[in-house]
């Protein structure tokens, strides 16, 4: 099910009802039907991935707290990653690597004869993945104790709001909660609901408006020239960040309707200040979880500078391919690798150069300067995540210097003038508001909700309005669905 | 409890405002911004005027800009922006359905995009919620969900399908012109345009759409029914091909071969023996000048167009006794 569908519309309302009409002890049940019913409304046999994750996961958890064993703990973690990304490999990445070795040996005249699998890649599946394994690696670590009730473990791993595009929470988070009895608290209802109305704000008028131009240009690589493509690179990185963050925003508000807290996914990722801090912002629930269980094991800062920058281009490399299985979102991947180690490697250099050019408070200047070029960078990666393969990304960056112009009638080519004012009136007031946030210490919801009614009743009014009039309800998927 | 009763009267009046704010919005949307509904202008006209209409233009944006009324006698072009055959089927159905109809021509167009599943799916909006009989909908497909959010989405709230694209097309890219009897003719001339093949090419891969089903059952059902009741009530049918600009041909060629296309549509109408096709597609490829765009007529293109249709009718006795002397000249009355 889609969150921005009329289906969702009745679901959500149902489902928050008949959860606090409920007996707290009958809960868990509520939340685990109306989880596998939301994953169903998209395709019913792929459920059996989730159960199944789900069973072997709770028993391999129960095993490990049952021994002291190192050698027997580690061998049940190795049947639940074996598992979990056994089933991720199938699904996802077997028909990409076929298709590469396929291709590889075909170049030196080698017969190849494996087909390639006829399935669909379930959605969400590197989410759910992901925060199952955590769970296993944390048993394992014996950061908390396995889980016992197998409702709420399932509830757990298939928890509706952020089932199929995170944010990847983790069991020591998430877990807890199901266990504490929630009322109805006006204002966390209150705080959730403005919350998703923010994330369809941003994903119906915003993301879905931008995603007419992008797909008008990417889908047809030679077709503009100019301008409407250098557009194009911008739009993308705008709409990607609106849907995502926009499905983060959904889920977390959708969680706190009914009491629980997901952790934050985005924090104004295009106010970095170097491609560091970037990773800090954007995505955080799978930063982090790339950090604790990838980069961390890998050895973390403690070994010596190569290997650091050796494993931090790794783990980009493999950030990129939980992605996608394709070669653009690997060069993704990797490109941010190269800004990261690049970055590391000149950072000393880099501060002396600005603390010459930029003293005292002039400093200000250099910081939004790197909020200005940490966005292009951005911006110029997001190329290799959208485009359908890598060979329409030099076509699109040798079609953007084509008869460039400042003012290209064209422009207009993908997109009317008016549905393009919108949209960058909506960016504009978007980045204004994070802005804002950005330059003040306290949440901007706070001062919110110490408005006059009527002020605040006024911008609800305008909130849902202008998602109405303005959003697209073609019911368009969220870009990381397919993820 | 009193705060609980506080609460529910506060979401009460708020909801309130949210209902009365909504009608504001729909109405404005639906009286200033779009275009008139030739459906709902025709069945008035039909009350008002029981004995006059004697055949009816009904198809979607090629034949409401690509066909004049006015030379054809007493009728009337009910066609809108991309009206497949399913949202026809209702339409006409409910025109049946009117007292005094006393129709005896049909003109369908019929095209190589006619029979898509996307132009079934994409076009129920706001437009046809009217027409649609979404009970009759729901029992055919099948899919009580989605049936219920569309009927919800278009007819509770019907500017809620991107109003910016509507204010700018039907306000500010075509200002609304008078049109006559639902007919409205275009101004333009393709010939003067440059990026055609690109339009072209997008043009033909939007009406086939991504799907590319471009032979659907479900939309081959509703074109048969329609045949089937005009079969019913003795009412003609015409199906044409309208013309097309040779590069959109060409796009389309891509999409749906011509050959292919033809066999199965001649197929389908072996049922049918008395049904006239009239195939235009091919009269202006040399004549740009004749088109608004890649696949719509100008207002010259229309009369030449509905010219030569009159006089193809007339051979072929499906426009009898009663068509009037017509007078060519301009769109409006």
């Amino acid at each position: 099910m889609l969150f921005n569908s009329i289906h969702f519309v009745f679901f959500f309302p149902i489902v928050v009802c008949a959860y606090f009409a409920m007996p707290f002890r009958f809960r868990w049940i509520l939340l685990l039907a109306a989880s596998y019913y939301f994953y169903m409304c998209w395709q019913v046999n792929y459920l059996l991935l989730i159960i199944v994750s789900t069973l072997i996961d709770y028993v391999a958890g129960l095993l490990m707290g049952r021994t002291e064993d190192r050698k027997r703990r580690r061998l049940y973690l190795l049947l639940s990653l074996c598992t979990n990304l056994g089933l991720l490999f199938s699904f996802k990445y077997f028909n990409f690597f076929n298709e590469t070795l396929r291709g590889f040996l075909d170049f030196y005249g080698v017969p190849y004869h494996i087909p390639a699998l006829k399935v669909l890649l379930p959605v969400g599946i590197s989410f759910y993945t992901f925060q199952t394994l955590s769970y296993t690696i944390d048993v394992y670590r014996g950061v908390r104790e396995p889980e016992r009730h197998l409702g709420y473990f399932a509830v757990y791993v298939a928890f509706f709001p952020q089932l199929v595009a995170g944010p990847i929470e983790r069991s020591t988070n998430l877990l807890p909660q199901f266990f504490k009895k929630h009322g109805i608290d006006r204002d966390r209802i209150r705080s959730g609901l403005l919350l998703m109305g923010c994330g369809f704000f941003k994903k119906v008028v915003i993301a879905d408006r931008l995603a007419a131009y992008v797909d008008a240009i990417y889908e047809h690589p030679d077709a503009y020239h100019g301008l409407p493509v250098l557009l194009a690179f911008y739009f993308f990185a705008i709409q990607v960040y609106c849907d995502f963050s926009g499905y983060s925003d959904i889920a977390i508000g959708a969680a706190r309707v009914m009491g629980y807290d997901l952790m934050t996914n985005f924090r104004r990722p295009h106010f970095s200040k170097d491609m560091r801090d970037v990773w800090t912002r954007w995505h955080i629930s799978l930063s982090t979880w790339m950090r604790d269980y990838l980069y961390i094991p890998l050895g973390g800062n403690r070994v010596a500078p190569w290997r650091r920058h050796v494993n931090l281009f790794t783990v980009f490399l493999l950030s990129g391919l939980w992605h996608g299985a394709n070669w653009t979102y690997v060069a993704w991947g990797g490109l941010h690798g190269v800004f990261l180690v690049a970055g590391n490697l000149t950072r000393a250099a880099r501060r002396r150069i600005t603390d010459r050019i930029f003293p005292g408070r002039a400093a200000i200047l250099h910081t939004w300067l790197q909020v200005l070029i940490v966005f292009h960078l951005w911006t110029f990666a997001t190329i290799f995540f959208r485009a359908n393969m890598i060979g329409d990304v030099f076509v699109l960056l040798s079609t953007a210097c084509q008869d460039f112009s400042l003012w290209d009638p064209k422009v207009f080519g993908p997109m009317n003038p008016v549905e393009l004012g919108v949209g960058l009136a909506c960016v504009a007031l978007l980045h204004g508001v994070e802005l804002v946030q950005e330059l003040t210490t306290r949440p901007l919801e706070e001062r919110f909700v110490r408005l006059p009614v009527a002020a605040r009743w006024a911008f609800y009014y305008l909130l849902i309005f202008s998602i109405l009039v303005l959003g697209n309800f073609q019911e368009n998927e969220f870009v990381y669905f397919q993820f | 409890m009193k705060k609980t009763l506080k609460s529910c009267a506060r979401l009460a009046l708020f909801l309130a405002g949210f209902w009365a704010i909504s009608a504001v919005i729909s109405h404005v949307f639906l009286m200033r911004v779009m275009p008139g509904r030739a459906e709902e202008d025709f069945v008035l006209d039909c009350r008002d005027y029981p004995d006059r209409f004697e055949s009816l233009i009904l198809g979607e944006s090629h034949t409401m800009c690509g066909l004049n009324p006015r030379i054809l006698g007493e009728c009337y072009n009910i066609s809108i922006l991309g009206q497949g055959y399913m949202v026809s089927y209702y339409s006409l159905a409910r025109i049946l359905d009117q007292p005094h109809e006393r129709l005896e021509l049909l003109i369908l167009p019929v095209g190589r995009h006619s029979f898509t599943a996307d132009l079934a799916h994409q076009n129920e909006n706001f437009y046809y919620a009217a027409n649609i009989d979404y009970l009759d909908l729901i029992r055919r497909r099948g899919h009580v969900r989605d049936h219920l959010g569309q009927c919800i989405k278009f007819q509770v709230f019907p500017y809620t399908n991107d109003v910016s694209y509507y204010v700018y097309r039907c306000q500010i890219a075509r200002p609304p012109v008078p049109s006559y009897r639902g007919f409205t003719p275009a101004e333009g001339d393709f010939s003067k345009e440059t990026m055609d093949e690109i339009e072209a090419r997008d043009r033909a891969s939007g009406h086939v759409g991504a799907g590319r089903d471009w032979w659907n059952q479900e939309v081959i059902e509703f074109f048969r029914e329609i045949l089937d009741a005009c079969d019913e009530e003795g009412i003609r049918v015409a199906l044409v091909q309208m013309p097309m600009t040779r590069v959109y041909d060409d796009a389309m060629e891509r999409l749906v071969p011509r050959a292919e296309f033809d066999a199965r549509v001649a197929a389908l109408l072996a049922d049918w023996p008395d049904v006239a096709m009239l195939d235009y597609h091919d009269a202006f490829y040399e004549r740009n000048d004749l088109f608004r765009d890649v696949d719509h007529l100008n207002v010259t293109g229309a009369d030449t167009i509905t010219e030569r249709l009159r006089a193809d009718l007339v051979r072929l006795g499906a426009l009898p006794d009663r068509l009037r002397p017509h007078q060519a000249g301009p769109a409006a009355p």
